[in-house]
């Protein structure tokens, strides 16, 4: 696969506070292909965000990436020192953040947040970083840009920062754009316009990593989904298979969870119980407390990802052994089936 | 991709979400109080800049015709000194070294806290850990005792005197700034820069520093009105700025042997010097409202 930007094998992140060790991510393995839009999906806590921050190791002090690769372009970025790391972040690698109110400087015009980093890595001076500024601005769908570089975070609406930060983070143009929950904290009618334009990077070419808790966001554009759950990968499928059949029951309870427009005579479920302290995470499958269908083995066997289809691999042995088949949306929570009948 | 045509005036968020500053500003003013100290202070300054074209007479100028010399006497506005030296001039001579002193003395401070503070707490650690432990030995260590310690050895010129109050007036300040570093760097926007590429000063000087100017500006007007009562106190000790030069302390130290036959040799210098303080007292407290509404 030779078109293969980023190649993440088996990362570990721990974060120690005194004699607690949290195990944030747990052996994480993905890909991501240029000019391809890959969602990782999951709960709160599932290590999603850690998954890819530590990548640029842009965590907290008191995380560590222990063990893992990470090529992108065939260089190992958990092996490069901080400061060849800086010429990467944000200039092949470009973030996004959720919440545009927070993430941009308060005392800074958009002209300083917009063109500084084109001049710290060199892709202008300090004429062409303004033009350039301008056209991201523009691509973006922010209107008169000349005045908006005068301007500070604080005079535009949120819509608008949340633009600002995406012109930001492409005014370089980076082959890889990490986006992290960068419509969770927008209106809906926003959400879609942002998305929109995240949609549109990548059919110009762009990869594209979306973490987002909701799949109704990362259906719209992404080709792949990673379904993360304790750290770990759980489930790796094209994004239409995924949604047709998704085959960990985590996968199932998270789709069945999911709201959308136009749903009718479906039921809303939601996953019972709550993700493991990830200080203890239990041994075997870490989803076994809450999975309608496990066993004694599940609790006691750890489960690894095993392939069941193309581009597809799901780390449960009841599927992978073909004892239960890819679950049918809904299928897995029995009894809640004969209610839905009803209906 | 349509464009989000909105001016920010017309947006209601836009004018929930003013500028940090410029709202703190809008609420110091509503603070009579503040703003009539603060212009009072600004005159201060102005006189004290202007000072020879301002006073009457030379500082030192003396005139043993008129020795201790009452209100209004021989074209003597406030009077004389025990040497025939005009109060008024000297007054005027002293708001000049006290603003030499205060602004010497806080960016002494000023720069110390800030170094100091920045680095504990942006590299946090060990060195955050000997930071801390330097800043709270000097806590204790009581702080006249150190400028005295500075002044004696050093000599009692303006500069000793300001850097002495200034190394020993820094470590509140410090610790204010190593909170704020503290607080800021966990925020998204740090992250954000930090992912844009920044390097470590960078993100120290441009995204924390300016972000916590609120409270060391509060730091600063309480800081001032600190070092010139520092330099009073260094004075009535007999180590303040060398005479003739005249400070507060010195106008009050003299006086105040007087104070029995000529009370106006302390009255007028004293009054001015409590005024002083109380204005940069109430600018503080304009200041710390503005910048911390909840309270």
């Amino acid at each position: 696969m030779a078109d293969v930007i980023l190649d993440v094998q088996n990362l570990h992140t721990e974060f120690r506070r005194n004699k607690t060790v949290v195990r944030a991510v747990n052996g994480l393995s993905y890909q991501v292909r240029a000019g391809e839009a890959v969602a990782i999906v999951g709960e709160s806590g599932s290590g999603k965000s850690v998954g890819v921050r530590s990548l640029l190791r842009l965590i907290p002090a008191h995380g560590d990436v222990v063990q893992g690769k990470a090529h992108f372009k065939g260089i190992d970025l958990l092996a490069l020192s901080e400061k060849q790391l800086r010429t990467i972040r944000g200039k092949d690698i470009s973030f996004v953040f959720q919440d545009a109110m927070t993430a941009l400087n308060p005392t800074m015009t958009l002209k300083r947040q917009l063109t500084e980093h084109l001049i710290w890595h060199g892709l202008a001076n300090k004429e062409t970083a303004t033009q350039r500024a301008i056209e991201a601005m523009t691509d973006v769908g922010l209107d008169r840009p000349e005045v908006r570089l005068r301007q500070y975070p604080f005079q535009l609406s949120g819509g608008m920062r949340q633009r600002a930060m995406i012109a930001m983070a492409m005014a370089s143009r980076p082959s890889l754009l990490i986006a992290d929950e960068p419509t969770t904290a927008l209106d809906v009618t926003l959400q879609r316009q942002i998305l929109d334009i995240l949609k549109q990077k990548k059919q110009e070419g762009m990869s594209i990593i979306l973490i987002t808790h909701d799949l109704g966001v990362a259906r719209y554009f992404c080709d792949r989904v990673i379904v993360m759950y304790a750290g770990k990968a759980v489930e790796r499928a094209p994004m239409a298979d995924l949604l047709a059949e998704p085959a960990h029951p985590y996968s199932t309870g998270l789709l069945d969870s999911t709201l959308e427009i136009g749903m009718s005579g479906q039921e809303l479920r939601p996953i019972p119980g709550n993700p493991p302290n990830m200080a203890a995470i239990p041994a075997g499958c870490p989803f076994a407390p809450r999975c309608p269908l496990a066993e004694e083995r599940c609790r006691v066997e750890p489960q690894r990802l095993e392939p069941i289809g193309p581009g597809r691999d799901v780390a449960c042995w009841k599927v992978s052994e073909g004892l239960t088949t890819a679950t049918p949306a809904a299928a897995a929570q029995g009894t809640h089936t004969t209610e839905m009948a009803r209906r | 991709m349509a464009a989000v045509a909105a001016t920010p005036a017309d947006l209601p968020e836009a004018a929930k979400a003013r500028g940090q500053y410029a709202r703190a500003w809008d609420r110091f003013k509503r603070n009579r109080l503040a703003l009539v100290s603060l212009v009072f202070v600004a005159l201060l300054v102005l006189v004290a800049i202007f000072a020879p074209l301002i006073a009457p007479y030379g500082y030192d100028e003396t005139n043993y015709a008129a020795i201790r010399a009452g209100f209004n006497t021989d074209g003597y506005l406030l009077g004389t000194d025990q040497i025939g030296r005009d109060i008024l001039s000297r007054m005027i001579f002293s708001l000049r070294t006290a603003l030499i002193i205060a602004i010497g003395a806080e960016a002494v401070a000023m720069f110390l806290a800030i170094v100091i503070g920045m680095t504990a707490g942006y590299m946090g650690g060990r060195v955050d850990q000997w930071l801390m432990a330097l800043t709270d030995i000097l806590f204790v260590f009581p702080s006249y005792l150190l400028i005295i310690i500075l002044v004696t050895v050093f000599g009692r010129s303006e500069l000793t005197i300001f850097v002495a109050i200034g190394i020993s007036s820094w470590v509140g300040t410090a610790r204010l700034v190593r909170a704020e570093v503290l607080r800021l760097r966990v925020r998204e926007f740090v992250e954000a820069g930090k992912a844009m590429g920044a390097n470590g000063p960078t993100i120290a000087l441009r995204y924390i520093l300016p972000n916590s100017l609120g409270p060391l500006l509060v730091a600063l007007s309480f800081g001032i009105p600190g070092a010139i009562i520092a330099e009073a106190g260094l004075a009535l000790l007999g180590l303040g700025v060398q005479p003739p030069t005249p400070s507060w302390g010195t106008m009050i130290q003299e006086g105040q042997q007087w104070v029995l036959v000529s009370p106006h040799l302390l009255i007028w210098p004293t009054g001015l010097f409590a005024l002083t303080m109380l204005a940069f007292t109430w600018i503080g407290d304009g200041l710390r409202d503005a910048f911390d509404p909840q309270e």
